[in-house]
């Protein structure tokens, strides 16, 4: 097999759910201290801050997501394999919007997030408006994916 | 779907029955209590000093509450998992005032209980302290003389430690390079220990040659030891440990005493809530006018509760009442009411800013793309049941709940409905549960059709929705801006700031639908005709020619209103990319079915082998509660940025007070 159109498409997958992992245990590892400290001081927060830290977890599943949607198109999982490198080349830049905007939005995220943990310590009656600060950031991690989306399903070699 | 409209209200009475009249507002609770009349004539009206009152109150409820918590910490109330839903219990008044008859007691427990507990703490730091003093003897165990001792008729004793672990020979070494030991003198290792760099001398010398024994310890680092020990240090530790063993008993028992007090939980309850209520009176008596036999007192009430408040007062007592209308630029508190259909979101528009003067009641229509947005983000039936079932079976079970709760539980159970009905639209049940499950188990697929599409299939067609729906959210939002400006007679600013701005989109809208590129994309779209597309073109420029004029119509330069009007054009970036987020729709709706469907495909793996039920069980049970719970946290959130981000964005500001009334804030019992 002289030709790497599988090898790249598996590396796309696999970066997307590499990258987007990365950035989601990064930010729920960056919220989840930031959460710890406040239950020491507050246990009855408990469920408020878990909320939080739980917010920048959705980028690892994005990253699975559209490895997952890619799998079951181009013969992992079902559809019709990959034979040549250009076409492998195609769903690798394909399921790169997705891979690197999770890293980056996932990190972030996590930061706002321990923003937000901050602001619930002290004024827990505006837990809403905090869970919306770190739901901005995510917004640009979506646009990554629901190109890669987009691109994965109506590729045509 | 409405702020309540308000009442001021003044009532003026005798100062005589001022108590009764000020606990009887508080049981109704239906009045907020604040200065609305300035000129008032110092001379013959005077505030009261209430504050020693009502800081002994505050003090009592607070004592007892800090009592309750120690209660609570040596004693926890028995729980169950579903305790948080019940809500208070409910006491008829009667029964209140029967128990809280007893406050003195109250008061009087919470003050045992308190000094217990600084006891219990004094105890504890012995035990420590004691705790500490028995670790650190173990070295000196060996030493078979009593700690005091300081020698015999003829020689001296010493007694301590170097930090460093030595042996005798080393530290005869030591003392030679250092320095000299009288002729009959010695010093010996009784204890040495590698791991804490310690070893133990006993020494001895002639009476006289103590200061040349000493310097020449000294010169070696030997110190005194940390603990003082009177008699032979292992008989010290056997007095320690019985006094360890005396004072944790003394520290059973004072536990006990504060446990003793856990059937007077109950009162301390009902009283600490008494008591909270009184410093609130007392805190509103003190900011009464009074005269000396009058007093009166203001604030606001809404409309619906003003007359039977009125005439409830003047039936009762000698009261001179008068209401007036809120004035044109007064700001009254805002409440908020609504049917059963939109209530339960009125929490999430209170935590955004309640509505201002003049503002709608955005809750109404906001309920409905609520739910919508909600269910499409979710969009698979079987989640949806069980959240309407979860949260229906709870709404029934405790009808006692606490209202913000209830509120949030009918909130997700509405949310559970519309989720049902998308997750029918797409075809999604736990995934692709049914098929899987029938195929691998009974050996015959059966499919559960989408009523609508399935996304997965075509998921172009699922942006298209999304962006439709978005698109329908905003000028719903756009609606309600309309709405408010014809409601305020300002028709004007309704045409140019809205009716242009529907002109501009629809005409954008129309030509990008009816475009190739947009045929190609979405494989769908509109044919217009030659005429048709000449009148949509024409709307689109009166559109953007009349936002690009007339924005900035309130500035007299006419070179800075167009430089306003270019701003105001910009602004249809603002709606591409508003638009554009709804797109999440997408995205989280495909992340929902796609989870749940690996979760099947793993599950479903080994089903032809002899574990394949209980596998398949266990895996659908854990997968599908974890991409229930992170997708619904999900759609949670990306709701709310919706509706706070794009949807209020186009008309709503809020940032109104809320309705405080003046009324028995229970922490503990609910009083009917």
């Amino acid at each position: 097999m002289s030709e790497l159109g599988m090898f790249f498409a598996v590396f796309g997958m696999a970066l997307c759910v590499i990258l987007g992992g990365i950035g989601s245990a990064v930010g729920v590892g960056l919220a989840g201290q930031a959460s710890a400290g406040v239950v020491t001081e507050d246990p009855g927060k408990f469920s408020k801050v878990l909320i939080l830290q739980l917010l920048p977890s959705t980028q690892g599943i994005y990253g699975f997501l559209v490895a997952i949607l890619a799998m079951a198109r181009f013969g992992v999982l079902g559809g019709d394999p990959v034979t040549t490198t250009r076409d492998g080349l195609i769903v690798f830049a394909a399921c790169l919007p997705a891979a690197i905007t999770c890293l980056v939005s996932g990190i972030h995220q996590g930061r706002t997030a321990v923003a937000s943990i901050g602001l619930v310590s002290k004024r827990p009656e505006q837990f809403t408006k905090s869970i919306i600060f770190p739901a901005m950031v995510e917004t640009y991690a979506i646009l990554g994916v629901l190109i890669s989306i987009l691109a994965v399903f109506t590729i045509k070699f | 779907m409405a702020v309540l409209q308000m009442k001021k209200i003044c009532i003026c009475a005798l100062k005589k029955e001022r108590k009764p009249i000020l606990e009887q507002i508080q049981k109704n609770g239906v009045m907020q209590v604040c200065h609305i009349e300035d000129d008032i004539d110092e001379v013959d009206f005077a505030k009261m000093e209430t504050h020693i009152a009502q800081s002994a109150f505050e003090r009592n409820a607070s004592e007892i509450e800090r009592a309750l918590e120690i209660l609570n910490e040596h004693e926890p109330e028995k729980k169950g998992m579903f305790d948080s839903f019940k809500g208070k219990p409910v006491l008829s008044e009667e029964d209140f005032a029967e128990v809280v008859k007893k406050r003195e007691e109250a008061a009087k427990v919470a003050d045992i209980i308190l000094k217990t507990q600084k006891d219990l703490l004094a105890k504890q730091t012995d035990i420590n302290k004691l705790n500490g003093q028995i670790e650190a003897i173990d070295p000196w165990l060996n030493m078979d003389v009593p700690g005091l001792t300081t020698g015999t008729l003829r020689t001296s004793y010493f007694y301590g430690y170097i930090q460093e672990y030595l042996t005798q020979e080393e530290l005869y070494q030591k003392i030679e390079e250092n320095g000299t030991f009288p002729d009959a003198s010695d010093a010996r290792i009784f204890y040495s220990d590698q791991k804490t760099n310690m070893t133990c001398i006993a020494g001895f010398c002639m009476k006289g040659e103590e200061e040349i024994f000493e310097a020449a310890l000294r010169s070696i680092g030997f110190t005194k030891p940390p603990i003082i020990m009177r008699s032979v240090p292992e008989k010290s530790l056997e007095k320690w440990q019985a006094r360890l063993v005396t004072f944790a008993e003394e520290k059973a028992q004072l536990t006990d005493k504060i446990k003793s007090f856990e059937d007077k939980r109950y009162l301390l309850r009902c009283s600490a809530d008494y008591f909270r209520a009184r410093a609130d009176k007392y805190k509103i008596l003190g900011d009464l006018y009074q005269s000396k036999h009058t007093f009166f007192i203001t604030g606001y009430v809404p409309e619906k509760f003003a007359e039977s408040f009125v005439d409830e007062l003047e039936a009762k007592y000698q009261v001179a009442i008068s209401t007036m209308d809120v004035g044109e630029d007064e700001e009254a508190p805002v409440l908020l009411e609504n049917n059963k259909f939109s209530e339960p979101v009125e929490g999430v528009v209170d935590s955004f800013g309640l509505p201002k003067k003049n503002e709608l009641d955005p809750s109404g229509l906001m309920a409905i793309s609520y739910y919508v947005l909600f269910g499409v983000m979710l969009s698979d039936a079987a989640y949806g049941l069980i959240m309407f079932g979860a949260c229906f079976a709870l709404i029934m079970a405790f009808p006692k709940m606490e209202k913000g709760l209830r509120k949030t539980l009918k909130m997700f159970m509405f949310c559970g409905i519309s989720t049902t009905f998308w997750g029918l639209m797409f075809g999604g049940f736990f995934g692709d549960a049914i098929p899987v499950i029938s195929e691998s188990f009974f050996g015959k697929r059966v499919e559960l059709p989408p009523i609508w599409f399935n996304p997965q299939d075509e998921p172009m067609r699922l942006l298209l929705v999304s962006l439709c729906i978005g698109l329908a959210h905003m000028l719903l939002g756009l609606m309600v801006k309309a709405y408010m400006l014809i409601k305020k007679k300002k028709y004007l600013d309704c045409f140019c700031d809205v009716g242009f701005w529907i002109m501009l989109l629809f005409g954008l809208v129309m030509l990008l639908a009816s475009s190739d590129m947009f045929k190609t994309i979405f494989s769908a779209g509109v044919t217009v005709s030659d005429i048709g597309l000449k009148v949509i073109i024409a709307i689109t420029i009166v559109g953007a020619l009349g936002l690009l004029f007339t924005s900035g119509r309130r500035q007299k330069n006419w070179a800075l209103r167009i430089v306003l009007g270019l701003y105001e054009l910009y602004g249809i970036s603002g709606w591409l990319s508003d638009i554009l987020s709804y797109s999440r729709l997408l995205a989280l709706g495909l992340a929902t079915g796609v989870i749940a469907q690996v979760v099947n495909l793993m599950g479903a793996m080994p089903a032809k082998s002899l574990v394949g039920v209980p596998v398949f069980i266990i895996v659908f049970i854990i997968g599908h509660t974890l991409n229930m719970a992170i997708n619904l946290l999900g759609a949670y959130v990306h709701t709310n940025r919706l509706e706070f981000v794009e949807y209020f964005g186009k008309f709503y500001e809020g940032g109104g007070e809320s309705f405080k009334p003046f009324k028995l804030n229970n922490k503990y019992v609910e009083v009917e």
